[in-house]
């Protein structure tokens, strides 16, 4: 059977929602709502009067995203909420700001406890890997790969910290407060984003955090705002709901 | 077209990242999995006519003084034991007897705390004081200590002559 393009696209769109529901459930699948796009038309037209193509204009868009998978992947005692904005030039370059706050109470087997809380900010420019479209219309997907400088800067507790001596039988517990921290690192990073319905987008980074930096000190945090466990796997991921604002010459 | 092609492209892109969101929210890892185990390794020597030879003792008994737990208890055919000094006090004592002759190990140190991670805690090493630590001279004649550093690594700290 031939399906008609519109069709595609509809179909492309619903698998899509989908997945993003996933994202929200896990495990239900929700009832998909039909989204009225259909710029394939003016592709047609386009190609049959083909011209020389102008120059992308530099400044394109600016779009606002929200992770709505932070809240939801936080596992026990953590709580994230991260934005960004970025700027789309010549639909190809995207230099982006992504910025957020997290708070952490968490429990050790042994029985420490780790408390921080602080902001955290990332920079960095994603570039477009997919042909850039023409210089009149934005681009409504495209699949980016990027680096980010990743900035933290907050305070931690560590306490009951429990020191055992099981031969001797004697134990000590220490508690460490308030102690002040800085941290840096680098991200690699690949994700899609898809326009979903006018300026509404959605979504998806994987990034890849390496070099992370707290600095010499007697006491290291378990978590890093931004960056996550210290010693974790080092991978992020976040699912994301932007708008995008076009700037018009 | 190229709407849909391009949401052809991207569409592996989106299962891979679900998916690995999925998976990467569902594992966790708490556990210590550091060596934390800090013990004085100890061989036992003996002087004939000027040559320093390893001895095996035949039978050995070892507890803490003022701790109820015995370390090793006549254990047979030993030539080196593994005794843990004591993270919170300075002072450690050994009781050791050899057959039906008792002699006290003492040994003065210092405690070296540093923080591991959340979930290991604090290490705890040792660094022995040659000077001042010392033994009663029943069975030993004398200590020698030939490393003072107490850690995690297995090393000959303390030579024990008979």
């Amino acid at each position: 059977m031939i399906m008609s393009a519109p069709r595609k696209l509809k179909i492309y769109k619903y698998i899509f929602s989908l997945l993003a529901l996933m994202l929200f459930s896990q495990t239900a699948i929700c009832q998909h709502t039909k989204h009225k796009k259909a710029p394939v038309k003016k592709e047609v037209k386009k190609k049959a009067a083909p011209k020389k193509e102008e120059p992308q204009p530099l400044l394109r868009s600016v779009t606002l995203q929200a992770d709505v998978a932070a809240p939801l992947l936080a596992s026990s005692g953590i709580k994230t909420a991260e934005a960004s904005v970025d700027v789309n030039l010549r639909n190809k370059w995207f230099p982006v700001w992504e910025f957020g706050y997290a708070s952490v109470d968490h429990s050790a087997n042994e029985g420490a406890q780790f408390t921080t809380h602080g902001i955290f900010n990332r920079i960095g420019v994603n570039v477009n890997m997919l042909k850039a479209g023409d210089n009149k219309s934005l681009v409504q997907y495209i699949f980016y790969v990027g680096l980010r400088l990743g900035f933290s800067s907050f305070n931690y507790d560590i306490n009951n910290i429990t020191l055992t001596d099981p031969y001797w039988k004697t134990s000590q517990i220490t508690d460490i407060q308030n102690i002040k921290a800085s941290a840096r690192w680098g991200e690699i990073v690949a994700g899609i984003r898809l326009n979903v319905f006018k300026n509404v987008s959605v979504g998806w980074s994987g990034r890849l955090k390496v070099g992370l930096s707290t600095g010499k000190g007697d006491y290291s945090p378990w978590y890093v705002p931004g960056y996550g466990i210290k010693d974790g796997s080092g991978w992020g991921f976040t699912y994301t709901v932007g708008y995008t604002i076009p700037i018009k010459k | 077209m190229n709407t849909v092609n391009g949401m052809k492209r991207i569409f592996p892109i989106a299962i891979l990242l679900t998916a690995s969101i999925l998976y990467i929210g569902c594992t966790s890892d708490n556990d210590c999995r550091e060596n934390r185990y800090v013990v004085m390794t100890s061989n036992f020597y003996t002087v004939k006519n000027d040559t320093v030879k390893a001895v095996i003792m035949d039978s050995i008994w070892i507890k803490g003084l003022g701790n109820d737990s015995i370390l090793y208890k006549n254990t047979k055919s030993v030539t080196s034991v593994s005794l843990p000094l004591q993270k919170l006090k300075d002072t450690t004592r050994f009781v050791v007897r050899f057959n039906a002759i008792y002699d006290t190990l003492t040994l003065i140190h210092t405690n070296v705390q540093s923080y591991l991670s959340l979930e290991c805690g604090c290490l705890v090493t040792h660094k022995l004081d040659s000077l001042r630590s010392y033994t009663s001279h029943h069975k030993i004649k004398r200590i020698k200590i030939l490393h003072d550093n107490v850690s995690t690594k297995k090393i000959e700290n303390l030579q024990i002559y008979f």
